[in-house]
């Protein structure tokens, strides 16, 4: 394997099953304490407003203990190697409300297609160029759907 | 039968069909693209009608909303993105298909399968449309709660390894569904005093997040995975794979009975296509000879998903037409498109506007044809999207589900919505939990909440309402031995080992 192809394979956390169950559980409590606080009560009907939401809160904290108990000897791989896609998507969100939709897409698909191992400098300018402006004659000549502009365009 | 071949004639106009060839491209263009939705099409197609005919805005939007259904099937299929929700059920073994380079197999199946429910579901709406809706109006409030509990209920056994997560998944949808106002009071509910959270969790950019973006990042990891073993995660598509006409009548039972489901769940007012799928889907793997296939790319999965999809369409136009009550989104716009021409739908509307009525359901049987032919040309071309490096791919589909995403309401909210949802889907795929449950729950949520809280008001708080019909008590009765016979099989398969 070339040097400059390895791509080192960190960031496998192993979770047991039981752990994963017990945070859907407690995301569930939290949520469930916080129906008082969230959920105004209202005078006057036979049924009240926080009915539905404890019922639903409550049957998936149930379900969730359930996970947690059947599934306590299970592991669970997560690959935290997938950060450059996530970064990716986080800088295609908050480019575009500084730079625009159409500059910050351009970084982003280049950005992107390089995590992908493509060292080709013409497919990489061909696809940044051509994916925002197929997209803006799509949407927002097409169907006139204005992207977001930034300082750029 | 003089007069019925006049309205044939003048509803073969030149006029009618360059409007239902444009509609049903566009339609399908449109369904394909994850983040974009058949209801979005038919909204922009609807300026349009003030300048036609009754029939003629009819014929164009009919042509959208079939061709839309069906176009979802086709990002389902190349990309497993759903390009609509109808298609969720459609990804399981369409995606697996073209994993295993038989694209073309799998469109051919869709489309097939989509062009002939339709025919059905025309069919039936002509011969059967008023009975239908009589039957339709039989279901009150408690009945709508168990259906929804009935279909939340397929959807977690379908394709879900345990009971368990299918269950856990479909809470998780019916709690996302809570987010926003209460739909009794109209209250603010868990905004945590965030303006853009009264609209609640768009259901659209969930989606696009949940399979697209999610897919994304399992496709990244397993292609640095592949990189360090030396493989390629390209799969080259097999030119050759088609499904033969043979092959795909080999599968009428599924078909006709999928086909049925997309009927009956379409006349009812406020479900939808991905209802009828999911449930299809469930009976067909049930009653399957090779049920171990279905997930894994069975053609016959994919007939039944798609045959009740469109099924449904057909059978969306009984409760507008007879009752005047609009099924769905997509029929409550073509509510409004028909008020526009002046036509008022209902009980009245057979009888004072007869011949619009039969011009509407020979327009109907036209766009089949052209969903057809579109079809088998759209999906020659779209295979080769499979040939792209998925280096190059992936990179483009984010682009146009961020794109997508914000097309919904403008509104950068909805791409944050999406990108939270591409990492929940992501932890979804790691703990094996099917993501289908979660997204029919967040979409009958609402329903669900009404149709309970009505059942309780009815019936001043005393649950035997849930049991207090014919319809009530089959439900129950059906939804106990699915729960029942899945706990038997465990204990069964517990005692083998």
């Amino acid at each position: 394997m070339e040097k400059k192809d390895r791509i080192k394979l960190k960031g496998l956390v192993t979770v047991p099953g039981i752990a994963v169950g017990l945070a859907i559980a407690a995301v569930y409590l939290v949520l469930t304490l916080l129906i008082p606080s969230q959920v105004r009560m209202t005078q006057g009907h036979l049924t009240n407003a926080r009915l539905y939401p404890y019922f639903v809160c409550i049957c998936a904290m149930l379900l969730a203990l359930g996970f947690a108990l059947t599934f306590r000897k299970n592991e669970f791989t997560f690959d935290l190697g997938i950060w450059p896609m996530v970064l990716a998507s986080l800088m295609l969100y908050f480019g575009t409300k500084t730079l625009g939709f159409y500059t910050s897409s351009v970084i982003v698909i280049a950005y992107m297609m390089l995590m992908w191992n493509n060292r080709c400098w013409w497919k990489i300018l061909l696809t940044s160029i051509l994916t925002p402006v197929s997209i803006y004659l799509a949407f927002t000549v097409g169907m006139r759907i204005f992207m977001p502009t930034g300082i750029l365009i | 039968m003089a007069s019925f071949l006049l309205i044939v004639q003048s509803t073969f106009t030149l006029k009618i069909l360059l409007l239902i060839l444009a509609g049903s491209l566009f339609g399908m263009i449109v369904g394909a693209i994850p983040g974009l939705n058949t209801t979005l099409a038919v909204a922009i197609a609807i300026p349009i009608t003030f300048y036609l005919e009754p029939v003629e805005a009819l014929a164009l939007l009919s042509a959208v909303y079939k061709n839309g259904i069906y176009g979802g099937s086709i990002s389902a299929v190349l990309l497993g993105v759903p390009g609509t929700p109808a298609a969720a059920c459609t990804v399981r073994d369409g995606y697996a298909m073209a994993k295993k380079g038989q694209a073309k197999k799998a469109l051919d199946a869709a489309l097939y399968a989509s062009v002939f429910a339709d025919v059905v579901g025309n069919t039936i709406l002509i011969l059967t449309a008023s009975w239908l809706a009589q039957f339709a109006l039989k279901f009150g409030p408690s009945e709508n709660t168990l259906l929804v509990v009935f279909a939340l209920v397929v959807v977690s056994l379908v394709g879900s390894s345990s009971l368990l997560k299918g269950l856990l998944a479909s809470i998780i949808g019916l709690s996302l569904a809570m987010l926003g106002m209460d739909p009794m009071t109209g209250s603010p509910r868990f905004t945590f005093g965030n303006i853009n959270m009264l609209s609640g969790v768009t259901l659209i950019p969930t989606l696009v997040g949940m399979f697209a973006l999610s897919e994304i990042f399992v496709e990244y990891s397993n292609f640095c995975h592949a990189k360090a073993e030396g493989k390629s995660v390209d799969v080259p598509q097999d030119k050759k794979s088609r499904l033969s006409l043979k092959e795909f009548f080999s599968y009428w039972r599924t078909l006709i009975r999928s086909s049925l489901i997309g009927v009956f769940i379409g006349a009812l007012p406020g479900s939808g296509p991905s209802t009828a799928s999911f449930i299809s889907y469930s009976m067909a793997q049930r009653s399957s000879k090779h049920p171990e296939e279905f997930g894994e790319g069975s053609v016959e999965g994919i007939c039944a998903s798609e045959a009740a999809n469109n099924g449904v369409c057909g059978a969306a136009y009984i409760p507008l037409l007879t009752l005047g009550i609009p099924g769905d989104t997509i029929t409550a716009i073509m509510y409004g498109a028909l008020v526009l021409q002046g036509i008022t739908p209902g009980p009245l509307v057979f009888t004072q506007q007869g011949d619009m009525i039969t011009g509407l359901y020979v327009t109907l049987f036209i766009c089949s044809i052209f969903m057809l032919v579109l079809g088998k040309i759209l999906c020659r071309t779209l295979t080769n999207v499979l040939n792209v490096p998925k280096g190059i791919l992936f990179p483009v589909i984010m682009i146009i589900c961020f794109a997508g995403s914000y097309s919904m309401n403008n509104t950068m909210y909805d791409v944050l919505v999406m990108i939270i949802a591409g990492v929940l889907g992501y932890i979804y795929k790691r703990i094996d939990m099917p993501i289908a449950p979660t997204l029919i729950g967040f979409i009958l949520g609402s329903q669900m909440e009404r149709s309970l809280l009505q059942s309780l008001i009815k019936s001043e708080n005393n649950l035997s309402i849930f049991v207090g019909s014919p319809i009530a008590i089959a439900f129950v009765i059906i939804i106990v031995l699915m729960v029942g016979s899945n706990f038997w099989k465990l204990m069964k398969a517990k005692k083998q080992k």
